[in-house]
């Protein structure tokens, strides 16, 4: 499943003096996926890239997070370093999914939500997949409360208006291209669809 | 939009801050402004015994009788952040008419959260759930989330998300509750 790449003029915003960073500076739109559409945008300062999928009543987004952002996140948390950094070894984003629906609520798991690459499908890093790797890491209980409630939820139902943010792990190497295969459920029906050529960031910025 | 409270000291910090900055802006618009989801069966709500700042304790049942909005956070939480100054201004306006906001923080300590009340002034309570027991306890999968309790202590309303609290239809819900 091709994207249709389109460049667009960038513009900037300066911010206190402190950094510059912009308005889209790549675009990705294109056939339908499924019943929805898939746009995205790079920083062209850090590269980081981010997706925003809309249909059926869902809207996802992801934004890549890089490998020194979650490493600084969970160290001001209360994990180690060393615990930190196996969080970083893994893909991460900052997710933020919406019911856009004006009347059905919808409902997500995110353990039916698969990745496919390379090396194959794989599913999404879990809170209690984490969980058991931090019993056994001795991580305090304060950071792990708190990186339980980071993550994104893996069952929600969302009523028309509701959103969460929330990171969401995937079981990939930083740098690693996939697809990303969603699930949920609306007015008692199955809803899919596939995220196309979606990236890790890896240390050094975006894909 | 607040700087997030990441550790910044070098140029390769100061890059990760503006990547986070420009993470934090979403691409579709913010808090969905006055929809509240309406709980038809009105659970009672679980009770609670917390801590504030200033060491006070406070039972969720003192305040029955009055129309209570609990409102589940941290300080690390984007959304949370944004909803907290219209929660302020919601309780300033209908507080003297029996609203009570009671900000129940999830799992971290008093000392962060002085720092954050910094940029973030709030009057309303807010509450130390320092082991999540509380949290683990009510329906809430993520936050934010925030519940409107009636007069009687059931659960009437709820949000998921960051809302605007002092949008005119949320505050006509919350007018509601106290004219009953």
């Amino acid at each position: 499943m091709g994207q249709r790449i389109v460049r667009i003029a960038a513009g900037a915003v300066l911010t206190g003096g402190l950094c510059l960073f912009v308005a889209p500076g790549v675009v990705a739109g294109g056939p339908a996926y499924g019943q929805g559409s898939l746009k995205a945008e790079a920083d062209p300062d850090s590269g980081l890239v981010r997706w925003h999928w809309q249909g059926q009543g869902l809207s996802l987004e992801l934004a890549q997070l890089l490998p020194d952002q979650t490493r600084a996140f969970f160290m001001g948390r209360g994990f180690s370093a060393g615990q930190a950094e196996v969080v970083a070894e893994a893909c991460v984003f900052q997710g933020i999914v919406r019911n856009t629906h004006a009347e059905e609520p919808i409902e997500l798991d995110l353990a039916r939500w698969r990745t496919r690459g390379r090396a194959g499908a794989d599913r999404l890093r879990l809170n209690r997949d984490w969980q058991a790797i931090w019993e056994d890491l001795g991580v305090a209980d304060s950071a792990r409360i708190a990186f339980r409630w980071a993550l994104f939820p893996t069952e929600h139902r969302f009523e028309p208006g509701d959103w969460l943010m929330g990171m969401v792990m995937v079981d990939r190497n930083p740098g690693d291209q996939f697809d990303l295969v969603l699930r949920w459920s609306a007015a008692g029906t199955d809803r899919r669809a596939v995220l196309s050529d979606l990236g890790c960031a890896g240390e050094g910025g975006g894909q | 939009m607040r700087v997030p409270d990441l550790y910044v000291a070098s140029s390769r910090g100061r890059a990760i801050l503006c990547a986070f900055l420009l993470l934090a802006l979403p691409l579709t618009s913010g808090a969905a402004e006055g929809q509240l989801t309406p709980l038809l069966e009105h659970p009672q709500a679980p009770t609670f015994e917390l801590e504030d700042m200033d060491g006070e304790w406070h039972r969720l049942e003192q305040y029955r009788g009055q129309v209570v909005v609990v409102n589940f956070w941290a300080t690390w939480c984007p959304p949370c952040r944004e909803e907290l100054p219209s929660l302020q201004r919601l309780w300033e306006d209908k507080r003297d008419q029996g609203l009570v906001v009671l900000g129940v923080n999830v799992g971290e300590d008093a000392e962060r959260i002085f720092f954050f009340t910094a940029d973030y002034p709030v009057d309303f309570p807010l509450l130390l759930d320092r082991d999540s027991a509380v949290i683990e306890a009510w329906p809430v999968r993520g936050i934010p989330t925030t519940f409107i309790l009636d007069r009687e202590g059931r659960m009437a309303y709820r949000a998921i998300g960051a809302r605007e609290f002092d949008a005119p239809e949320l505050r006509a819900r919350v007018r509601e509750l106290l004219d009953d």
